[in-house]
């Protein structure tokens, strides 16, 4: 994974995941977790750093994104590209963006929480609330009288 | 956060899934969207639902424009928010009693449109509790009654906002007594930078700016004026008068922007009016950068007579500062005037002149010898120019906005020329010559279009709707205007609907040959984000001809983001009626009465100059993300509803 980056001499940080994997990952990439960089200042840096919350495929997720997120910085298109990925994945695999979600939170990836925030939000903007349940496969939990309530009291928005 | 959480959900690939995320993350994100959605949101699921109403305690912006919700409604969404720093609402079913939720002494700003059933006592109620308050706007105060206002009203707004900069009051300031109003202005906040007013009188105007504050404290000295650090004042008045200008140029030595308009009953005598001498007195301290002098025609026929190229000669010559500049009116100022304005200010970017009916071609002839670099550009009833002028004025690659609209001598050369514009954003052909032809010439260089006006161009056919449709350049359209034209018909709008564009204002005013099978591809469009209807927030299908079928069209669950809709009045009242009383915050318009009724009613104008502003400032803020400048509305409304 760290073969594709231009800069010379970086530090190469070893991870686990759950099910794990073992990832070389720069020391650059790894940074902008503030999870990772709180327990490298704990001195754990020589080892394995064991991240017991994040699977594999979604690490690789992760990762990915990061490298993206550092490119597009002075790029449009690329941000483009990328606010419509988000679109995608949301659509195809509304599951896959949630562990996603999860793991760059529980990883406290700053960069990457704006972007993925801003995905869901994108996403979610200006759709009536049987269409998110039925894209987002979310149950209806409401008593019938609790949604004929809410409905007649939020039908002004999506009238 | 529990891994065996999310696991166990992905084991269920049906499960539910997004719903599972840490709530103060869902909350963050909710955040970022505007009300409506969030309301959406809340009426998913019951996670979701807690969410948003945790969020509503703490959401600091809340900015409810596009629809007028009642008392009972907006409590809900208005719980107590000791967080709330912006608060932005349509008070059109409000009144008195609403005033408790909307006066909360967290807020830094505080935007109130059509005011009409509010008394003074909102202000006074503003002043007593919003002590932190920086920016506040209200509009059409109480003109639903017509009755004089207090002046002690305003003079508790003003003593108790102490710290506010900017104070916007768009309804009849005339309404207030006259004696009184002055002196009440002694009270107002010294961060006081930005003002706007109207319609005021302009006599009005000269006495508070004379006006001067004696201390009660020892040292006894009287202060300058009350208003001296205003950097931004805008003000619809009766007259623009010399004595007007004049006080405003001697007084207000920090001015940066002035923008007057005025809207005369009778024809201005001299020492009512506006003269050379009164424009060669404007930025007499060299720090004016953005200009806009308007003679409103909407009581009497009637422009600036007695400023001829001199004045502007004049005026230029102070004026080097200049960024931005619109004159409207000034029916005797030929190319000489203008081009003395191009040559004279090296840093103008935005120019408007509206009936500029002596301007020719001659007036851009060297253009592209001046060091300028034009973003905006608005020629509102030039008649005179043609292809040339426009072919000239293309050397501003830069140009983003462009407002053509009655120059009848432009036709499809023009448009070639304007195909140049890589940039260009917004563009207002509406009356122009212009024929399909011309349409695809801006598929050549323009890159996206957010708005287009092609009202009244009668040449055009259904051609030109694919035409823009399957260029680049018409697929992020947000707003389109297609009123007007005779040779209009459905297959036009199904080439529309089927592009799957999500517009969210399209007219079609007058268009004789639109029918219900237009309605029907509309209701039925597919655009993005596997929509079942359309994006549509305005849809304008007065004078079209529609039958009782469309009804239908116009129910639930079609056109869900619908606010306006223009309908024919008296066209099956019942329907119209059955329709408004199912979605009671869809707001049907019926032009031929408000026309009817505002044309001698400038405040049923001043409503709808709001509306272009807003337009206007909504579209530029989607323009660019990036830049961020304001756009002063440089283009002043549209008076002429009706076609000549």
């Amino acid at each position: 994974m760290a073969s594709t980056s231009n800069s010379t001499s970086s530090k190469i940080i070893t991870l686990r995941s759950s099910d794990g994997e073992v990832f070389e990952v720069e020391e650059s990439v790894a940074l902008e977790s503030n999870l990772i960089r709180r327990m490298m200042e704990d001195d754990c840096a020589n080892n394995i750093i064991p991240l017991p919350n994040v699977t594999a495929p979604i690490f690789y997720l992760v990762i990915e994104h990061c490298k993206k997120h550092a490119e597009m910085k002075d790029n449009k298109e690329k941000k483009k590209e990328l606010r419509s990925q988000g679109e995608e994945l949301l659509k195809s695999d509304p599951h896959t963006y949630s562990n996603l979600m999860e793991a760059v939170n529980y990883l406290d990836i700053k960069s990457l929480m704006d972007l993925t925030a801003q995905w869901l939000a994108d996403f979610l903007k200006g759709k009536s609330p049987r269409l998110i349940r039925e894209l987002l496969k979310i149950k209806n939990d409401f008593t019938p009288e609790e949604e004929a309530e809410i409905l007649e009291r939020n039908r002004w928005a999506f009238d | 956060m529990d891994l065996d959480a999310s696991s166990s959900s992905s084991s269920s690939s049906s499960g539910s899934c997004v719903e599972v995320l840490p709530s103060a993350l869902l909350a963050s994100i909710f955040s970022k969207l505007d009300v409506p959605s969030i309301c959406s949101m809340a009426a998913t699921c019951r996670t979701f639902n807690s969410c948003v109403s945790n969020l509503l305690s703490f959401i600091p912006d809340f900015s409810l424009l596009d629809v007028a919700l009642t008392v009972d409604l907006l409590r809900r969404l208005l719980p107590s928010n000791p967080h709330l720093r912006i608060l932005k609402i349509d008070c059109g079913r409000l009144d008195d009693l609403a005033i408790a939720l909307l006066a909360r002494p967290s807020l830094h700003e505080l935007c109130l449109v059509e005011c009409n059933q509010f008394t003074g006592l909102l202000l006074s109620q503003i002043g007593e509790k919003c002590r932190d308050l920086r920016s506040l706007s209200i509009d059409s105060l109480g003109e639903n009654k017509m009755r004089s206002i207090p002046t002690s009203d305003l003079e508790k707004l003003l003593s108790g906002c102490s710290q506010l900069e900017s104070l916007s009051l768009t309804f009849d300031i005339t309404r207030f007594d006259w004696d009184d109003f002055p002196p009440v202005w002694a009270m107002t906040s010294r961060k006081l930078i930005a003002l706007k007013m109207g319609y005021i009188a302009s006599q009005m105007v000269t006495e508070l700016l004379n006006l001067k504050v004696v201390l009660k404290q020892p040292p006894h000295h009287v202060q300058p004026v009350v208003l001296s650090r205003l950097q931004k004042l805008q003000l619809l008045v009766d007259f623009i008068t010399d004595s007007l200008v004049g006080t405003i140029s001697k007084v207000l030595t920090s001015l940066t922007h002035l923008d007057l308009e005025d809207l005369p009953d009778t024809e201005p005598d001299v020492p009512w009016d506006l003269t050379n001498a009164g424009l060669q007195q404007i930025n007499p301290n060299g720090k004016l950068k953005h200009l806009s002098l308007v003679r409103g025609r909407k009581l009497i026929y009637t422009y600036f007579r007695r400023v001829n190229d001199q004045g502007i000669l004049l005026m230029a010559d102070t004026s080097s500062t200049l960024e931005s500049i619109c004159l409207g009116g000034f029916c005797r100022v030929t190319d000489a005037g203008i081009r003395s304005i191009l040559h004279s200010c090296s840093n103008l970017q935005k120019l408007t002149v509206c009936h500029g009916s002596q301007l020719t071609d001659l007036v851009f002839h060297d253009m592209s010898a001046t060091p300028l670099s034009l973003t905006h550009v608005g020629l509102r009833r030039c008649n005179l120019l043609t292809k040339l002028a426009i072919m000239r004025l293309a050397c501003n690659k830069d140009l983003r906005l462009l407002d053509l609209r009655h120059c009848r001598n432009l036709g499809d050369e023009s448009l070639r020329a304007i195909g140049g514009l890589p940039k260009l954003k917004i563009l207002f052909l509406d009356g122009s010559n212009i024929s399909d032809l011309g349409i695809s010439y801006l598929g050549q260089g323009v890159a996206s279009l957010i708005s287009l006006s092609l009202k009244g161009c009668k040449k055009l056919t259904d051609k030109c709707i694919s035409t823009i449709f399957n260029n680049s350049f018409g697929r992020t359209l947000q707003v389109l205007d297609l009123s007007y034209l005779p040779n209009l018909s459905d297959h036009g709008i199904l080439s529309l609907a089927r592009s799957g564009v999500p517009l969210i204002e399209l007219r079609m005013q007058n268009c004789s040959l639109i029918g219900d099978t237009s309605v029907i591809a509309l209701a039925s469009m597919q655009a993005e984000g596997g929509w079942c209807g359309s994006t549509l927030q305005l849809l304008d299908l007065y004078g079209c001809g529609i039958t009782v079928l469309s009804f239908r069209w116009f129910k639930q669950p079609y056109f869900p983001r619908l606010r306006r809709l223009g309908l024919t009045a008296f066209f099956h009242r019942d329907m119209v009626d059955a329709l408004a009383r199912k979605r009671p915050f869809l707001q049907i318009l019926h032009h031929s009465q408000e026309v009817g009724d505002g044309y001698w009613n400038p405040d049923r104008f001043s409503r709808f100059e709001y509306e272009v502003d807003e337009l206007q400032q909504w579209l530029y803020d989607r323009e660019s993300e990036s830049d961020e400048e304001l756009l002063d509305g440089e283009i002043e409304n549209d008076e002429e509803m009706i076609e000549e």
